[in-house]
């Protein structure tokens, strides 16, 4: 194989490295500082992190512990976006260097092994979050630093054990890297294996795969049997679910072969240095994953959104979302849920493409953004318990956005006790203690607390019936309708009444809409305009503009000229009347499909 | 150098310790700590009581005074951390004597001297070993629970038992009732829920894991009773549901749809009915401690309504359990006749939990409302019935405007711990009691920790306290495998 070492490097190659180290840090620096400020909020919902020795030494007693500690630590300098961005450039420079010093590549490949790094690092951006699945915020750097070690780990055994000897050395390595980073250790033990499968003769290398894989599965199995259990927590990151069971031993034993047979099949061609394959073609596979999230409009916008939802920025939500050519569903969920905080929605619910859409069936509020903050709030509180977030936090431990959730929920529930005890907690965090100080002062539902424009909101619509019920999100739906002391609710609730068709409710309800709206929204003008017009009922009492009358009977007497083809009658007043309730109504289902559809022409009330 | 370094390192140490306070009058307040450790009595071998002096200030002071002696603890932050074997020989060497707490804070650069706590140092011991399961209190999801073995003269906590996947073959499985026979670590019984469930059955012969279902049984084995002398557990068979309240003081509902007793004979591995109805609901069984008797709770199934329905979610407030003992013949293995010991439903009231004290003089019960689960009603209370006396009253100072559940009497018959939400309403805590002989309760203490923030920080609950004189005689790793071993299938007759 051709090598060159750091001193024997060609001199345009010395000189462009530097360079390219530089550029390429500065730009992950200012990428994370520009552009990458929505997934720091997104993954702010990471694992709970204290500054104190006490919690250090609980990490400790963790195997991967000490990793997951430094993982959370660095996760909350990305809550500061140039820290974060400069972190990332430094761990990028550090295994950038080491891998330059350690693994004397060819100078054709340099070029390419310097984006090894950075792919390391763009694990941290969008592509990161497409890997990242919610499972445990640390991983937002947990990731990136577990793929660094792992990556370091394969060069210095390489370095260390294959080129200078020393079984033991290899032993030792594995079993360290495998502690600090758990399942990435033994990962990287199999590659070893099948590096050395590359590198060494037949023999030698049966003993170096025995080893690596000794190393990688049997040490961690024996800490686990005899020494002590916590090890194998870290399995929960591994690809197998548990090694102690005898699937797990199967998989195991599939593994090797496959690892033998890889081996085997890179032996073929001794002189081919698997780094050359590999390692290109993971660069190639995460710069793809990284170019395709990042193309990705609708997902960053959904990132946006969310920030901008806790932010209360309703407008800037509904502006952004008008932006777009073709917003996702999540996307126009959040602008639902912006046009109901602005009192819009009984404007726009039929009017903006998509946004009665994104409202699931049932009535529901769009339950993929609220879920996690407005609804899971509602839900908690409501039902006087944890359940939402108790089962998170048991499933996925403990964050503080959980914590939060906690202390939100005593607040609402008068249990100042409890509510101390969650503040005091959050407290000792960095980056929620102004959070717990200043719903401090919201102990005892005090006036601030009563007067805050959601949380007034919510505790407002807080039911005061009780009843028993499973945590279903629709008896909790339920309870927040049946409270209409407030407009915004009363207008949610008969949205919902219109999106449902269910158009008996809206009439039971609509004598209390004059005393709440002094201006009507325009779907329900139109509803009521349905209503007076095809059943014959006395909308006297309601202030309906005449234009808008007008276009209900209008619609009203072009649907009927259709007779009873009802594909032409929907494709011919699409574009005339598509934004109106009367056309929802007549030529659109729940679920956007056609089986639901009523006959037009049919009573309108049903 | 070496030297130089020593100096400066003496220096620093004598600039940290700081003047000691002067002997002045104590004047003011009794000062708040938390736990909150004042006018107690604890048992001579306790753990020490680490506090937390929540009063603002630069340097604090607590001097622990018991006869002559004394242990004096400095602090910045104001955790007094006492030392655990100066606390223990201060203790031994002085039973039955009260022990002393003087507290003076440095404000302003001045030390004032606070009025001393007084407690009381108990001539009984307490077990050594305590035994609870630690779990997140809502029930819905039990992915992360453990039973944890505590260690009442130390701070040493092992676990025993835990559920996390990784150790129970990537299964979810609950986890519960860790339950000694007569205090005795090595006789032990837990049950396990799911796909690896059963009673896992641990005596001195050795381990193993009963399926506790059978054919001719509506649901497993959950609440044991061991019988004090023989090879038979009790246990009530209970099809238990949980909702949720929208809006009422009480945040969970569990509740029994159907419940039954059936006897274990761990010799013949057969299970056979106690109590078998369709019109009643049994369920906490106890030995007394003569096994002569068994005292359990029943209550009446709720009336049929107009359909002839009968449902126990729609009448969940109407239920109330009655205190019954049926005396027991352990020639024949027969049981008597039912008597009513306490007739809680015609005050409207439901009675659970019932446990005996080691000499049979006292039996002490949870009183609540209504319902079987009152270990998640607000009101629910200890209550003690004298069998000497025949009086039936509350433990006056172990009670709380909170929920006090499920105790356990320690083999002495002298502390009791129970569970108890009253620090905030929704996490249950370990709180110890002394009993006196004539069955009088003292103020309670919460179980001490190592750290004196422990249960702020802490999420979990404490549940199921049981007192041990002896460690469980096994470890995880072999409860481990005998989850993870075929269960032996028990016949019922």
């Amino acid at each position: 194989m051709r090598t060159s070492s750091p001193t024997s490097e060609s001199a345009p190659i010395r000189h462009l490295l530097p360079v390219c180290r530089t550029v390429m840090a500065t730009g992950i620096l200012l990428f994370w500082a520009w552009y990458n400020a929505d997934v720091i909020f997104k993954t702010q919902s990471h694992t709970l992190f204290l500054l104190d020795g006490d919690f250090f030494r609980d990490m400790l007693a963790q195997p991967a512990g000490l990793l997951r500690y430094v993982s959370r630590f660095f996760t909350h300098c990305g809550y500061f976006p140039l820290l974060g961005g400069l972190l990332l450039a430094l761990l990028w420079l550090g295994v950038e260097t080491l891998q330059a010093r350690a693994l004397h590549l060819p100078d054709w490949l340099r070029p390419v092994s310097c984006l090894i790094p950075a792919v390391l690092t763009a694990a941290q951006t969008y592509a990161g979050y497409y890997i990242y699945t919610s499972y445990d915020g640390s991983l937002l750097f947990g990731l990136p630093l577990g793929l660094a070690v792992m990556y370091t780990q394969i060069i210095l055994l390489r370095k260390l054990t294959i080129q200078r000897g020393g079984l033991w050395t290899g032993l030792l390595l594995t079993t360290l890297t495998y502690g600090l980073a758990g399942s990435f250790g033994w990962i990287g033990g199999l590659v070893a294996a099948i590096y050395a499968w590359c590198k060494l003769p037949a023999r030698r290398a049966v003993l170096w795969t025995a080893a690596a894989l000794l190393a990688a599965v049997v040490l961690p199995l024996a800490a686990y049997r005899f020494v002590w259990y916590a090890p194998l927590h870290v399995c929960r990151y591994a690809p197998l679910p548990d090694s102690s069971t005898p699937e797990a031993v199967a998989a195991l034993a599939v593994a090797a072969v496959c690892t033998a047979l890889l081996a085997a099949a890179v032996r073929i061609k001794p002189q081919k240095d698997l780094y050359r394959l590999a390692l290109p073609a993971l660069v190639l596979g995460m710069a793809l994953c990284f170019l395709f999230s990042f193309r990705d409009t609708n997902f960053r916008a959904e990132l946006r959104m969310q920030r901008l939802l806790a932010e209360g920025a309703f407008d800037e939500i509904i502006r952004r979302a008008d932006r777009l050519p073709q917003p996702s569903r999540a996307v126009t969920a959040y602008r639902a849920i912006a046009l109901d905080y602005n009192g819009q929605l009984g404007n726009a619910l039929f009017r903006i493409p998509y946004t009665y859409t994104a409202i699931p069936a049932k009535g529901k509020v769009p339950a993929e953004v609220v879920h996690e903050r407005e609804f899971s709030l509602y839900a908690s509180c409501i039902n006087n318990c944890y359940m939402v977030t108790m089962t998170q936090v048991v499933n996925y431990g403990l964050r503080p956005a959980d914590l939060q959730f906690y202390a939100l929920c005593a607040l609402f529930n008068g249990e100042d006790n409890l509510a101390v005890k969650n503040l005091s907690t959050l407290g000792k965090t960095i980056f929620y203690r102004k959070w717990a100080a200043e719903h401090a002062a919201y102990l005892s539902q005090s006036e601030d607390f009563l007067s805050h424009p959601v949380y007034g909101r919510i505790a407002s619509a807080m039911s005061d019936e009780n009843q028993l019920t499973n945590g279903n999100a629709n008896v909790i739906e339920f309870y927040l309708r049946l409270k209409q002391g407030e407009r915004l609710l009363f207008e949610r609730h008969l949205m919902d009444c219109l999106y449902l068709k269910n158009l008996d409710a809206f009439w039971a309800r609509a004598p209390r809409i004059p005393d709440l709206f002094d201006e009507i929204p325009v779907h329900i003008q139109e509803a009521l305009a349905l209503i007076g017009i095809v059943d014959g009922e006395d909308i006297s009492a309601y202030h309906i503009s005449p234009a808008i009358y007008q276009r209900v009977e209008s619609f009203i007497a072009q649907t009927g000229s259709f007779g009873n083809n009802f594909e032409a009658a929907r494709t011919a007043l699409e574009s005339t009347y598509g934004n109106m309730y009367g056309y929802y109504y007549f030529f659109r289902s729940l679920l956007d499909t056609e089986s639901e559809q009523p006959e037009p022409g049919e009573s309108s009330v049903n | 150098m070496i030297r130089r370094l020593l100096f400066l390192m003496m220096t620093v140490a004598v600039c940290a310790c700081g003047k000691a306070p002067d002997a002045g009058i104590p004047s003011g307040q009794t000062p708040a700590i938390a736990p909150d450790y004042t006018d107690v009595t604890i048992p001579y071998n306790i753990a020490p009581l680490r506090f937390r002096i929540m009063e603002g200030g630069n340097r604090f002071q607590a001097v622990f005074r018991a006869g002559g002696e004394s242990i004096t603890c400095r602090s910045r932050s104001g955790d007094i951390r006492i030392p655990r074997r100066a606390w223990k020989k201060l203790l031994e060497a002085h039973r039955d004597e009260d022990l002393l707490i003087e507290i003076s804070v440095k404000q302003n650069g001045r030390w004032n001297v606070r009025p001393a706590i007084r407690n009381h140092i108990a001539a009984d011991p307490i077990d050594t070993y305590l035994t609870y399961r630690l779990l997140e209190p809502g029930y819905v999801s039990y992915g992360n629970m453990v039973i944890q073995e505590r260690n009442l003269e130390n701070f040493r906590t092992r676990t025993l038992v835990s559920n996390r996947r990784e150790l129970a073959a990537g299964t979810d499985c609950c986890i519960n009732c860790h339950t000694p026979r007569n205090h005795d670590g090595s006789f032990t019984l837990f049950q396990v829920r799911g796909p690896l469930g059963g009673a896992v059955l641990s005596t001195p012969d050795g381990a193993t894991r009963l399926n506790m279902k059978t054919d001719s049984t509506f649901a497993a084995t959950v609440y044991p009773a061991w019988h004090p002398t023989l090879p038979r557990i009790v246990f009530s068979i209970n099809n238990i549901g949980q909702l949720f309240h929208t809006a009422d003081v009480q945040k969970i509902e569990v509740f029994d749809s159907r419940s039954d007793l059936v006897i274990y004979d761990m010799d013949t591995k057969t299970l056979s009915p106690v109590c078998r109805t369709d019109d009643a609901l049994e369920t906490f069984p106890v030995w007394s401690p003569d096994g002569k008797f068994l005292y359990y709770c029943s209550a009446a199934m709720p009336a049929a309504d107009s359909t002839g329905e009968v449902s126990v979610i729609r009448d969940y407030r109407h239920i109330h359990y009655d205190l019954i003992r049926r005396p027991y013949d352990a020639a024949t293995g027969t049981f008597g006749t039912v008597e009513i010991m306490v007739r809680a439903s015609s005050s409207e009231l439901s009675v659970t939990f019932p446990r005996i004290s080691p000499d049979g003089r006292f039996l002490l019960f949870c009183l609540s409302e209504y319902g079987t689960f009152s270990i998640w009603h607000r009101n629910t209370d200890l209550y003690l019935i004298d069998f000497e006396t025949q009086a039936l009253r509350p433990l006056e100072k172990a009670n709380s405007r909170e929920t006090e559940s499920y105790h356990t009497w320690s083999s002495n018959g002298r502390w009791i711990v129970f569970s108890s939400r009253r620090d905030d309403g929704n996490y249950t805590r370990p709180y110890i009691v002394y009993m006196d002989k004539d069955g009088h309760d003292h103020k309670p203490f919460v179980l001490p920790q190592r750290r004196p923030d422990f249960y702020d920080r802490l999420l979990k609950s404490f549940n199921i306290p049981e007192f041990m004189i002896t460690p469980a005689s096994r470890t995880w790793r072999q409860y481990d495998d005998i989850i993870r071993t075929p269960a032996t299938q028990i016949t019922y007759q």
